[in-house]
């Protein structure tokens, strides 16, 4: 039985997966969704309840029946003939989608995590209302595109506002990133641009420290984050050099809410943030379902790959 | 604010993600030269949006099918390279997993 591993070519973290696996002498098919179809195709059968058949993938024929797990690392999107117009590519992603994306969706196997799971995970309204009925602690929030909110909400005590999606975007032939900011007067007094999309404030938690925490299965892998710098006070993703890291053990009251919330949205994997105050108390920020541990895993010596490897060998079915 | 309202194919405000296998969706091409719209226009949310800093560079790379992995010009897979053992990220620009444009950072993967 093979291990199935969805991710795009450039992905060390799931290099290390496949070596891992190997060294476990468990077989693994790596594939990632962008090679469809000009380098990978689907012939597969309902028969007898559940779907049979091959997908055929980076010189592999993958028999979807002799799957045992799959770990969903964000494959690419779709790769379509150029030739295709925006509105027959439209067309085409969708049926991929909607075909070769429910074939693979629906097969019987261990996912880590399912990408349905993953996609309902990512609404960050969700991710607080969740973790807040999981006994875990959380800060005021405000969602709006209303400036006259902002203002009311900023009023009441210091606030920042940070995005609920993806942090970079491709502009002016490049990366930018948007990290999280501190609201200032200057701010305050020209909100224009709030009203042109739902944006996120919270307010403002004295920290001490950070903290990630990942989650595989039931174990739990915990790296404080001290920053060294303003910026990465704010937001430790500012610069990565001005981090030091340790392995730490969250309360248990905490650690019992992040498996908790776990269960409640069906994934067996998450990267939690939180941010401990100075009394002590932590403070849930976000669980990314699909976030990024690689470096955790070095900082703290904690066996992550080995941890997630345990569970895709043993690849029970869902 | 008055603006256009702009049709956009195939998008449906209430659709879940959950809808979109690849999650990386393929409805919206990104297109490297748009520029920044004036403030009162742009999104507040990307007001201080600046270049992330440079990344370290990698070495050339290639997919091999074969080892299932990021490969060097000789075959050796990227990961067993010396540099792969730093764990500190160069750069700014990793969206800590989130779908859209991926990590920029070889390192901090």
């Amino acid at each position: 039985m093979t291990v199935l591993i969805l991710a795009p070519e450039r992905d060390f973290t799931a290099d290390r997966m496949v070596k891992a696996l190997e060294d476990r002498d468990v077989p693994v098919a790596r594939v990632d969704t962008a090679w469809f179809p000009q380098r990978a195709s689907i012939d597969a059968e309902l028969r007898d309840g559940r779907w049979v058949g091959i997908l055929s993938a980076g010189g592999r024929a993958i028999a979807l029946e002799g799957l045992r797990s799959a770990w969903y690392r964000s494959p690419g999107a779709f790769g379509f003939p150029a030739e295709l117009s925006a509105t027959e590519r439209n067309w085409a992603m969708s049926e991929t989608k909607l075909g070769l994306g429910g074939v693979l969706a629906s097969l019987p196997v261990k996912w880590i995590n399912h990408p349905s799971r993953n996609a309902d995970a990512a609404y960050k309204p969700v991710q607080l209302i969740t973790a807040a009925r999981c006994g875990l602690t959380v800060t005021d929030t405000l969602v709006t595109n209303l400036p006259d909110a902002v203002q009311r909400f900023a009023e009441a005590g210091e606030t920042v506002t940070k995005a609920f999606g993806a942090a970079a975007i491709i502009e002016d032939g490049g990366r930018k990133t948007t990290f999280t900011h501190r609201l200032d007067a200057a701010d305050l007094a020209d909100l224009r641009g709030v009203e042109v999309s739902a944006h996120q404030f919270q307010r403002w938690i004295s920290k001490e420290y950070e903290a990630r925490v990942i989650v595989v299965g039931d174990r739990l892998f915990t790296a404080g984050i001290h920053a060294h710098s303003a910026a990465t006070y704010l937001d430790w993703r500012n610069d990565y050099k001005a981090l030091q890291y340790e392995r730490i053990e969250p309360p248990a009251s905490v650690a019992a809410g992040i498996l908790e919330y776990c269960v409640e949205l069906g994934l067996t994997y998450g990267a939690f943030d939180f941010v401990i105050r100075p009394d002590g108390n932590w403070v849930f920020l976000e669980c990314n379902a699909g976030g990024q541990y690689g470096w955790i895993e070095d900082a703290i010596d904690a066996p992550i790959t080995e941890a997630l490897a345990d569970l895709l060998e043993k690849g029970i079915a869902t | 604010m008055t603006a256009a309202v702009a049709e956009v194919s195939g998008a449906d405000p209430f659709a879940p993600v959950s809808a979109q296998f690849a999650l990386d969706g393929a409805s919206f091409t990104s297109r490297r030269d748009d520029v920044a719209s004036p403030d009162g226009i742009r999104p507040f949310g990307l007001r201080r949006a600046l270049p992330a800093r440079a990344g370290r560079e990698l070495p050339s790379w290639t997919y091999d099918e074969q080892q299932q992995k990021a490969v060097d010009s000789s075959a050796c897979p990227l990961i067993q390279l010396p540099i792969m053992g730093d764990p500190s990220a160069d750069t700014t620009s990793t969206t800590d997993g989130e779908d859209g444009p991926s990590s920029e950072d070889w390192n901090n993967d």
